[in-house]
């Protein structure tokens, strides 16, 4: 199976110099793991564990201070690979005056579609993620799930091979929740390979193939879905029994 | 062409949200209010009315447009920063500096439009009275200079924004890029003062030489003075306006190779 992201020995160190005193804190840690294709695969920690942080770096939001990300075999933040990736951030913000068919036009632009697939695509992410009765309003009169289920449309609109996944349910509904579970799903039929950080367990357990635990900076297990399937809690105890035994305050 | 094409979409995605910003309509009208009050203020003078609304409403003109170019740049990368709107944006195929010159030229878009719409008005407000407008424009021509007057102002703007925006991206609050960029606007009228200063000065040898390098990062607004040129005996507007375009282009794209250069290693 190839391998869609390989991720090796990334270390990332925040330096900050304020008033003359230098501060040094840490984002991850030597993190090594890989993503095969047509795979969901998780990561899974607690609150400032280093998830973000590793997704950033995987999309060349910041840079690491060593290690090497590579997607599709081209080093990750090249501009090239990005055409292939679609991102859901954490919670996704917009242009808060321009509606969705706006925005969705922008980023269509950006990601080199033409303009004729780009209007074609927007009506068909849009009902996909059920906000086609939006569609012309200016997103400031939008909530919380609205946006997220924006934010899940632009990730899809230039149909990428591989999605990265930030909390996508964070902000939705119990139904929309359900809905987004179940497109994850469909996409990965589909043949995308999906990456996503989530602190839901039961998220994790439904969707990934695979799921690695971060704590502190530092993934420290690796998990494959035999290791949990079929048997309901215990990826959860995998979990706790982890960062009991990493030390991590529970 | 697909670098084209994307600085092109993010530009006008900025004239969009500029012009549907609420700030930004604010200073419209508080713009066309004070051209308003010119005309009012010029009937106080019968003899020169036209002159007085014909200086205010250029000043006017570009302290509004000097405001929308300021508090547009200042934000332009720094409020998509905050709100994290910036991570849709760089996580697509788009180099940095397609991205730095998409948002520069859409304010630098939107800024226009507010000159252009102030102007208009002012025009109207000027030929309100045509007896007075034909004997203020005798013996020059206002459908010549009037739009170089406009341009000049325009390249001021364009270098205020580049600096404004070349602040915002170190600065950790809009205020302080405000603070910044406006000091760098009021030294750009003081070229040649400052340089009679040097001069004058105390200063000797390697100092003198520093305060002289740091004076001639400064903009020198003297080059788009054309308003008080325009009528002097032998002036000549083409090498006015050649000389002001090439220092215009020049000292912008100075500023705005520089923010490519910081924002290509900036962290989100």
């Amino acid at each position: 199976m190839d391998t869609v992201l390989d991720v090796k020995n990334l270390t990332k160190r925040y330096v900050r110099s304020h008033l003359g005193r230098t501060t040094v804190s840490r984002g991850v840690d030597e993190v090594t793991f890989s993503v095969r294709q047509g795979e969901v695969f998780g990561l899974l920690g607690l609150n400032g564990s280093g998830k973000t942080t590793t997704l950033k770096l995987i999309l060349g939001l910041l840079f690491p201070t060593s290690g090497d990300v590579t997607i599709f075999g081209s080093p990750a933040g090249s501009v090239d690979v990005r055409r292939r990736i679609g991102y859901l951030p954490e919670v996704p913000y917009f242009y808060r005056n321009l509606t969705p068919v706006e925005v969705l036009r922008l980023y269509g632009t950006l990601s080199q579609m033409d303009s004729a697939l780009i209007t074609s695509r927007t009506a068909e992410v849009l009902k996909l993620v059920k906000m086609d009765h939006a569609a012309q309003k200016p997103m400031r009169e939008f909530s919380k799930g609205m946006l997220q289920r924006i934010g899940l449309a632009q990730a899809l609109l230039h149909d990428p091979d591989f999605l990265v996944l930030d909390e996508p349910v964070t902000g939705l509904d119990p139904l929309g929740i359900r809905q987004s579970r179940e497109l994850v799903t469909e996409l990965n039929k589909r043949g995308k390979t999906i990456l996503f950080s989530s602190h839901s367990i039961s998220e994790l357990e439904r969707l990934a193939h695979r799921v690695a635990i971060i704590s502190e900076g530092k993934l420290v297990r690796l998990i494959e879905e035999a290791d949990w399937r079929d048997r309901p809690g215990r990826l959860e105890e995998i979990f706790i029994e982890t960062l009991q035994k990493t030390g991590a305050a529970l | 062409m697909s670098r084209l094409r994307s600085i092109l979409a993010i530009a006008r995605t900025t004239v969009i949200e500029q012009i549907r910003n609420r700030l930004y309509l604010v200073i419209l009208f508080f713009g066309g209010l004070v051209l308003v009050a010119a005309a009012l203020l010029g009937a106080l003078a019968p003899g020169h009315r036209t002159r007085v609304i014909f200086d205010l409403g250029l000043v006017t003109l570009e302290l509004f447009g000097l405001a929308t170019a300021i508090f547009g740049a200042v934000s332009l990368v720094l409020q998509e920063t905050e709100s994290k709107t910036i991570y849709l944006i760089l996580t697509r195929p788009v180099g940095r500096s397609t991205y730095i010159l998409g948002r520069f030229l859409g304010l630098v878009v939107a800024v226009a439009c507010t000159m252009a719409a102030m102007a208009l008005f002012h025009v109207a407000v000027l030929m309100w009275d045509m007896e007075y407008f034909r004997e203020f424009t005798a013996g020059w021509s206002f459908a010549r200079i009037y739009p170089m007057l406009l341009l000049m102002s325009m390249g001021k703007m364009l270098i205020t924004a580049a600096i404004a925006l070349f602040f915002s991206l170190f600065a950790t609050s809009q205020v302080s890029a405000l603070v910044f960029t406006s000091s760098f606007w009021i030294a750009g009228h003081f070229g040649p003062e400052m340089k009679f200063l040097i001069d004058r000065g105390t200063a000797a040898g390697p100092s003198k030489a520093l305060i002289k390098s740091v004076a001639a990062l400064l903009p020198n607004f003297q080059y788009f003075n054309f308003r008080d040129m325009f009528q002097l005996p032998g002036f000549s507007g083409w090498s006015f306006t050649g000389t002001a375009a090439v220092y215009c282009l020049g000292y912008t794209g100075f500023f705005l190779v520089l923010s490519t250069l910081w924002f290509s290693r900036k962290e989100f």
